[in-house]
């Protein structure tokens, strides 16, 4: 087990990194928290269930070398489904109908990017331009409702252990089977790589990274869940800083926006580091405005620390 | 991208990453019925228009249209110099709010204010264009996550600095400026981008600048190769963006008179979709400003359809989405037939 979990390690760096910065983050909210308790600490960690998944699938599409605008339109179409259809009608049925949405947008961003070849950037913005427009014909005003049983499933206790963490922990897992033994995850960092040699080896270039797309989305949608849980309404307009969010979570997660990069428990790991660095400025009594310049701070800093780095290091090779 | 190891030639800005590698572009400024389709579209689009509310035959309509065409073109000189060069700013709408509230903060409804009004449109616009250029060129952050970044945080100084609630309103002197009709449909902000559109145009199609433009958005390692000074270029690109963003928000004080959040949210995806209409490659090295002017109206003038026909915001939003995305298919149509 211990060298299992060693050789992992050694393999993904940026993810051990990006666990190493999370941990110091969380125990300096700790310290500066007034009184950190298990209702506390389970009550943040139900907070960031959707940053966490949203960054998940940011992470795939960032694997395969490209980017979704579009997740934070995505979240907030899932979220006005719910909690305009719950009102009136059954969760469940909305629930599904949330989810199927999500990947609809998803095929579409993947059709889009794969085969008809468009700039990811520009596509998934228009769609989440349309998908936007969208959540705002089905809520023009921000309400709706939820039972509150559904409210109150991000704060269940299995035990001792809050069920958050637990999706933190097991999902990682369970995808990092398909990520890294399945032949999708191979094409996945293959094509995100380098996409000549995975093309002249078999790999299906196009599919592979639409099914990203569609990836990206679902967990979009899934996210959108976990939102409207957290929010216990809906608001066409709640996913806006999501977006932004789950790239600077994936960036710092580990992943590479060059391609053929990135882990699943490197994308959970970024984005408790994120949403905990939030918690940390309430903790020393910046007010909440703050978070916009953290992050985007954050994210120009994951990007550019690396970038110099590599540069400076092949400078020393050359020389 | 991976060829860079190889050789010691500094990168000076990667291009955004390609993840098709089927990257075909059109050689030099475009054939010309490329260039003269957006017109055609444009004319089309006001024929419906004029069918639907006859209204808009009217001097005085087609003032309305061209004051808010202005505020559109003049962020769009930015954005089609930025894609220009293969790059794109997705900051103009956070710059255009910080400036629209930071200027009507300063203003305070008084004139004596107006110089530093001005002063802080401007600077603040040119701060954030260059941040973005230098995040972009020497940080080697892609255009849209550095932009993207920017965006984020110019919205969080907005929201600090004004503590989250609008205040101050413009002054008389500004409102005259940019609501008065001279001869009966100009606007100030139709001539300031009359002179600024003019100016760019000559300046693309007759300068070095805008031949190196051309040829850093076509590619970007052999212009570098050739003498072009590309990084301080695209750091003055990003900057002029900024400015041009900064200006439009001081012109959106006066136009509506005051300030308020998310005031040029709509100039993002709208400023974009004037570059993307009016035929300049989002890739970047070719098209122009001549066919942004033409997206610009093109852009306007579907809100306005859109809001007689009594289309509300969901529906311009969606519209939008499928306007751009339909142009990008037709248009990386013809890219790959020629």
């Amino acid at each position: 087990m211990t060298t299992l979990l060693w050789r992992s390690m050694r393999r993904e760096p940026p993810a051990v990194a990006a666990y190493a910065v999370m941990l110091l983050v969380v125990v300096a909210w700790l310290l500066l928290s007034a009184a950190p308790s298990l209702t506390t600490i389970t009550i943040s960690l139900g907070q960031k269930l959707p940053l966490v998944m949203v960054t998940i699938g940011a992470t795939l599409v960032i694997i395969s070398r490209g980017i979704d605008l579009s997740v934070g339109a995505v979240m907030a179409l899932a979220n006005v489904l719910i909690a305009r259809g719950s009102a009136g009608g059954s969760l469940l049925l909305w629930l599904a109908l949330a989810i199927l949405a999500a990947v609809l947008v998803g095929a579409v961003n993947g059709a889009l990017v794969a085969y008809v070849k468009l700039p990811p950037l520009v596509a998934t913005l228009a769609t989440g331009s349309a998908v936007t427009g969208t959540a705002l014909y089905i809520l023009p005003q921000p309400g709706g409702s939820v039972p509150a049983w559904f409210s109150l499933i991000p704060l269940t206790l299995v035990g001792p252990v809050p069920l958050a963490l637990i999706l933190m922990v097991v999902v990682p897992l369970v995808l990092w089977y398909p990520l890294r033994r399945s032949r999708y995850g191979n094409a996945l960092y293959a094509a995100g790589g380098d996409v000549a040699s995975a093309f002249s080896s078999g790999v299906p270039v196009s599919r592979t990274i639409g099914t990203a797309y569609v990836l990206s989305s679902l967990f979009a949608g899934i996210a959108g869940v976990f939102l409207t849980m957290n929010a216990g309404a809906g608001d066409a307009n709640i996913g806006g800083p999501f977006t932004l969010n789950s790239i600077a979570a994936a960036v710092l997660g580990g992943a590479l926006l060059a391609g053929g990069r990135g882990t699943v428990s490197g994308a959970v790991a970024g984005a408790l580091t994120l949403s905990f660095l939030t918690n940390l400025l309430f903790a020393v009594g910046l007010n909440g405005y703050w978070q916009y310049v953290v992050s985007g701070v954050v994210l120009i800093l994951a990007v550019a620390v690396p970038n110099l780095l590599s540069r400076t290091r092949r400078k020393v090779l050359v020389a | 991208m991976t060829v860079s190891s190889s050789t010691n030639l500094p990168d000076p800005s990667p291009t955004p990453p390609d993840p098709t590698g089927s990257k075909v572009r059109a050689s030099g400024r475009g054939d010309r019925g490329r260039a003269l389709a957006p017109f055609a579209l444009l004319l089309v689009l006001y024929a419906i228009t004029v069918a639907v509310a006859p209204g808009y035959l009217a001097g005085s309509q087609v003032g309305s249209l061209l004051q808010l065409t202005a505020l559109l073109g003049i962020v769009a000189i930015g954005q089609t110099l930025v894609i220009l060069v293969g790059g794109i700013d997705l900051s103009v709408s956070a710059v255009i709010t910080l400036t629209n509230l930071l200027s009507a903060g300063a203003l305070a409804g008084s004139d004596a204010n107006l110089p530093e009004a001005l002063a802080i449109a401007l600077g603040l616009g040119l701060l954030c264009g260059l941040v973005n250029g230098i995040g972009v060129v020497l940080l080697k952050v892609p255009d849209m996550v550095m932009t993207l970044a920017t965006m984020t945080i110019v919205t969080g100084v907005a929201y600090i600095l004004t503590g989250g609630a609008p205040k101050g309103a413009s002054s008389p002197a500004l409102t005259f400026l940019v609501q008065h009709r001279f001869a009966g449909f100009l606007t100030l902000g139709v001539v300031v981008w009359a002179l600024l559109g003019v100016l760019l145009v000559l300046a693309l199609r007759y300068t070095v600048v805008g031949q190196d433009i051309y040829a850093t958005g076509l590619n970007r390692r052999a212009a570098f190769a050739s003498g072009v000074r590309v990084g301080p270029m695209v750091i003055g690109l990003y900057t002029v963006s900024g400015v041009c963003a900064g200006a439009v928000g001081l012109l959106l004080t006066g136009y509506t008179g005051s300030s308020y959040f998310g005031s040029g949210d709509p100039y993002q995806l709208a400023s974009i979709a004037a570059v993307v209409l009016g035929g300049t490659s989002i890739y970047g090295g070719s098209g122009g400003y001549v066919g942004t002017v033409a997206g610009a109206a093109i852009t306007t003038l579907l809100l306005s359809l859109l809001q007689i026909v009594g289309i509300p915001t969901a529906g311009q939003n969606i519209a939008y989405g499928v306007v751009i995305i339909a142009m990008l298919i037709v248009f990386s149509r013809g890219r790959r037939a020629a």
